[in-house]
């Protein structure tokens, strides 16, 4: 029957449009954080979640209030929650239930990089909220400090493992947006409330804003005592990245030659981190950030090797795109170097936030180690590790990336401008 | 796929969802004709099979309660909604969504094919639209309808020779 090809086209014409689906998958996930799993509750009141969760104000009577609470009233005690600070009641309702439950529908690398940003700023803009009420102390501020480094960490390892290229460069100038967009609404903050109460409080936010600027994307003006930080903060990129390098050795299948070169790289990086821990604690600060810069870059190397090794190995180019792209934090001075070639060659030229020059050096070294009689070390060559398709896309990869830089920027100067006034007005500080 | 109510219920209730929305909603679709009402009932169908798993019942075989949910909240919502009207869709055509030019080889065959399916029995429809437009196999089909794999290949049959009778006719 020739109508059955008609009811066979009709399934895939008869399907939720992309809005649709994201409006119902937003609606299901309020009417799953309103209605959470009555395990959820149970572990939330036996406490079970006390031993990674320290902020001060948790006793135990306090989770049975809570449960008391979200049984009494429902789902509505987890949407109220929503709005809670350290030290509500509703807090851990807030992190621990709604958090985790939105967590579980970011499925893809790319949803989880761009959740874990979102994480981070939650934090930041906790401690403003605490800040602003008078409610700030040193301890919950170190809490929601270490929480939002956390979230910082993780969403860009997670980006690394994004396969798009330029979703992956977007994803971090996410991150370097938001970054960049609190640290100048902050800024404006701290000058009028200049030498008032809040002023010491507002200027050690900025300072921590700042350094994460610093260390994500190499922006951010030096504020005193920040070097420190950005040094801390550049140890506990470096280690996370050494630590999911790792496991990517240990779990590929890539031939020994190969696994043994990128093991190399990484007890480069793990000898640096060594170093840069040593600098730190020796009040070195500078010489630790730089060191600790130099082991994450290792780190990424060894990946890199790891990588481009598999795709000789098994002589399988379909996933080549997967790593080759995610070098932001890289110094300067190579930038420097390959200038010329970066803007013909970049994928993502998103300025400031991406320097793939850093990039080519790193594959470059990978391959030249792999072959080096077959691969001369061509700046306008070792971008890419499949040259012909970059070619390719070279044409229209720049007028994307033009585009992309010229929307980042104008995301950037709304976000600014949108955050700028609620800080204000948080603060009450008068234009 | 089986669901456990547990800890991980939350992450594997979120992939089925991925893995099932559009067919359900095509399950609705079928029951209604009408895109918003479907689009409606496909939500309600994943928010009640949420709220069973949250009473802590473990669920055996996701994609039948889905369907099976959504089945019965159409049938919930056509008792008590009378007013679609099949001679009006009929008359005014069905509302499958946009109109892409690529997808959309041949309007009026579609437009015929879901006129016959609107008019034959539900049971048969259901049967028929299962196996011919999910590629379920009668017995996945007897899963969720709660019959035996002979009964719904009878349906099958009888529901493409009625499909035939009203093609006929146009």
């Amino acid at each position: 029957m020739d109508h059955l090809d008609v009811f066979r086209r009709l399934a895939s014409k008869i399907r939720l449009q992309r809005s649709e689906r994201e409006a119902m998958q937003a609606a299901l996930r309020t009417f799953m954080v309103r209605n959470p799993l009555e395990l959820h509750l149970k572990a939330v009141t036996k406490g079970s979640a006390v031993h990674t969760y320290s902020f001060p104000l948790r006793t135990m009577p306090l989770f049975a209030l809570i449960a008391a609470l979200v049984l009494s009233a429902g789902g509505g005690a987890a949407l109220a929650a929503e709005a809670a600070l350290p030290g509500d009641f509703l807090y851990p309702l807030k992190v621990h239930v709604n958090e985790e439950v939105m967590a579980k529908f970011n499925l893809s690398a790319e949803a989880k990089a761009a959740f874990e940003t979102d994480l981070a700023e939650r934090r930041i803009t906790e401690v403003q909220q605490l800040t602003a009420m008078g409610r700030i102390n040193t301890a919950i501020r170190d809490e929601l400090f270490t929480s939002f480094r956390e979230h910082l960490v993780e969403s860009t390892t997670v980006a690394e493992t994004v396969t798009d290229v330029n979703a992956s460069a977007k994803l971090k100038s996410n991150i370097h947006m938001m970054l960049s967009a609190h640290a100048a609404a902050l800024q404006e903050v701290s000058a009028s409330v200049k030498n008032g109460p809040l002023s010491a409080q507002i200027d050690e936010i900025l300072r921590e804003v700042h350094a994460n600027a610093f260390v994500y994307s190499g922006t951010g003006i030096q504020l005193p005592g920040m070097p420190a930080q950005a040094a801390q903060i550049m140890i506990n990129v470096a280690e996370k990245q050494i630590e999911k390098t790792e496991d990517r050795i240990d779990d590929a299948d890539a031939s020994a030659d190969v696994e043994a070169d990128a093991r190399t790289h990484l007890a480069l990086a793990v000898t640096g981190l060594a170093e840069a821990k040593t600098a730190l604690g020796a009040g070195n600060n500078a010489d630790a950030f730089a060191k600790a810069k130099a082991a994450h870059r290792r780190a990424i190397e060894a990946k890199i090797t790891l990588h481009t090794g598999s795709i000789f190995d098994r002589d399988d180019d379909d996933e080549d795109n997967d790593d080759d792209d995610d070098d932001d934090n890289d110094s300067s001075s190579s930038r420097s170097s390959t200038n010329s070639t970066q803007s013909s060659t970049s994928h993502s030229s998103i300025s400031s936030v991406s320097s793939s020059s850093v990039m080519s050096s790193s594959v470059l070294s990978s391959l030249s180690s792999l072959s080096s009689s077959s691969h001369s070390s061509d700046d306008d060559e070792g971008d890419d590790d499949d040259d012909d398709d970059n070619n390719n896309r070279n044409g229209n990869g720049n007028n994307d990336n033009d585009r992309l830089g010229e929307e980042i920027r104008r995301n950037v100067k709304d976000q600014i401008d949108d955050m700028k006034k609620r800080l204000k007005d948080r603060f009450d500080v008068d234009d | 796929m089986k669901i456990k109510a547990d800890q991980n219920a939350g992450e594997a209730f979120a992939s089925a969802f991925d893995a099932h929305h559009d067919e359900i909603f095509r399950h609705c679709y079928f029951h209604v004709f009408d895109r918003e009402t479907a689009v409606d009932l496909a939500q309600e169908t994943f928010m009640n099979v949420w709220l069973y798993l949250t009473k802590g019942n473990d669920i055996d075989n996701i994609r039948a309660l889905l369907y099976r949910t959504a089945g019965n909240l159409c049938l919930n919502y056509k008792r008590k909604h009378k007013t679609v009207s099949l001679d009006q869709l009929l008359a005014e055509g069905f509302d499958v969504g946009e109109d892409d030019p690529k997808q959309t080889k041949d309007p009026i065959a579609e437009q015929q094919a879901l006129r016959a399916l609107a008019q034959i029995q539900e049971n048969y429809r259901v049967a028929v639209t299962l196996r011919y437009i999910e590629g379920l196999e009668p017995a996945a089909i007897g899963e969720i309808t709660k019959q035996s794999s002979n009964t719904v290949s009878a349906h099958i049959t009888r529901g493409l020779k009625a499909l035939r009778s009203f093609l006929k006719d146009e």
